[in-house]
C-alpha cells in the first residue's frame, strides 16, 4: 500500500467506526479534543488498523498516540518493517 | 436457596471469582485456556431471572462473569496480581432468545485484543447449538493497589 492509501484507510475507520467528520480529520488533529475519542476507544482502534491493514501493532508503537498524525506514522512505520 | 446452589457450582469457579449466588451465574467450567473460556449454567429463578425467562442483563452478566474467570486465572498463572475488571462497553450485541427457567445454557468468550489496560471480548451465549446471544464486550481492568477509578472522567 502506498501512503496515501494508508491514510485513506485510518481516515475511513476514523468515519465508520468513531463517526468522525472528514473535514476534522486532519495530521494535526488530536484524537480526543478534536475527533471525539476517549479512553475507552483506543482498544476498538488498534482492532479496526489491525484489521483493515493486517498488521499487528504492539504496545508500545500505540502508546503516546496523540494526533492523527502520530497514527498515520505509526502505522506506516509498522508496515514498511513488515514488508522490509 | 443460595447455600444449596453453591452446592452445585464447581469450587474452582468458587475460589476464582468473588461473586457467589444469587448474582453468581456460573456452575461449572467447560473449558478455559489463556485467551478463552466456555462455562456452564443451569437456569434457575433469582435476579436474573424475570417472568420465567433470564433477562438480556443476566446474560450479559454471565458473559462478564465468565470474562473475568478468565483473566482471573490468566494472572494466577502467570504469577501476577488479579486485577478487578470493570465492564465499560458493549458492541453489537444481540439478543435472539431469553432462556429459560431449567434451560442449560453455555456463555462462551475469546480475547479479541488487550492493551492495557482495556480487554476487548467476543462473546456468546448458547442453549445447546442455539444461539441466544452474542457481541463484543470491552473491560476496563484496573491494576491491584489503585484507587477506586471515578464514574466519570473529572473535569479539566
Amino acid at each position: 500500500m502506498t501512503p496515501s492509501e494508508i491514510y485513506l484507510t485510518i481516515d475511513g475507520i476514523m468515519i465508520e467506526e468513531f463517526e468522525c467528520e472528514a473535514g476534522d480529520l486532519k495530521p494535526e488533529a488530536k484524537l480526543g479534543e478534536d475527533l471525539g475519542l476517549d479512553s475507552l476507544d483506543g482498544v476498538d482502534l488498534v482492532v479496526a488498523l489491525e484489521k483493515a491493514l493486517k498488521c499487528r501493532l504492539n504496545e508500545d508503537e500505540v502508546r503516546g498516540i496523540q494526533t492523527l498524525g502520530d497514527i498515520y506514522e505509526r502505522v506506516c512505520a509498522r508496515l514498511q518493517e513488515a514488508a522490509s | 436457596m443460595s447455600g444449596g446452589h453453591v452446592k452445585n457450582i464447581d469450587r474452582s469457579i468458587l475460589h476464582d471469582l468473588d461473586h457467589r449466588p444469587p448474582i453468581l451465574c456460573l456452575d461449572q467450567i467447560l473449558h478455559n485456556d489463556s485467551t478463552s473460556a466456555r462455562c456452564r449454567h443451569t437456569v434457575v429463578a433469582g435476579p436474573h431471572v424475570h417472568d420465567g425467562v433470564m433477562w438480556e442483563a443476566g446474560l450479559i452478566e454471565g458473559m462478564a462473569q465468565t470474562t473475568a474467570l478468565l483473566k482471573g486465572r490468566a494472572a494466577r498463572e502467570a504469577g501476577i496480581p488479579v486485577q478487578v475488571g470493570m465492564l465499560v462497553g458493549l458492541k453489537n450485541l444481540a439478543f435472539h432468545r431469553q432462556p429459560t427457567v431449567g434451560e442449560v445454557v453455555t456463555f462462551e468468550v475469546e480475547i479479541i485484543r488487550s492493551l492495557e489496560p482495556m480487554t476487548l471480548v467476543k462473546c456468546a451465549t448458547r442453549c445447546g447449538d442455539e444461539l441466544l446471544a452474542e457481541g463484543e464486550m470491552k473491560f476496563f481492568l484496573q491494576p491491584m493497589g489503585d484507587p477506586p477509578a471515578a464514574l466519570s472522567d473529572s473535569a479539566e
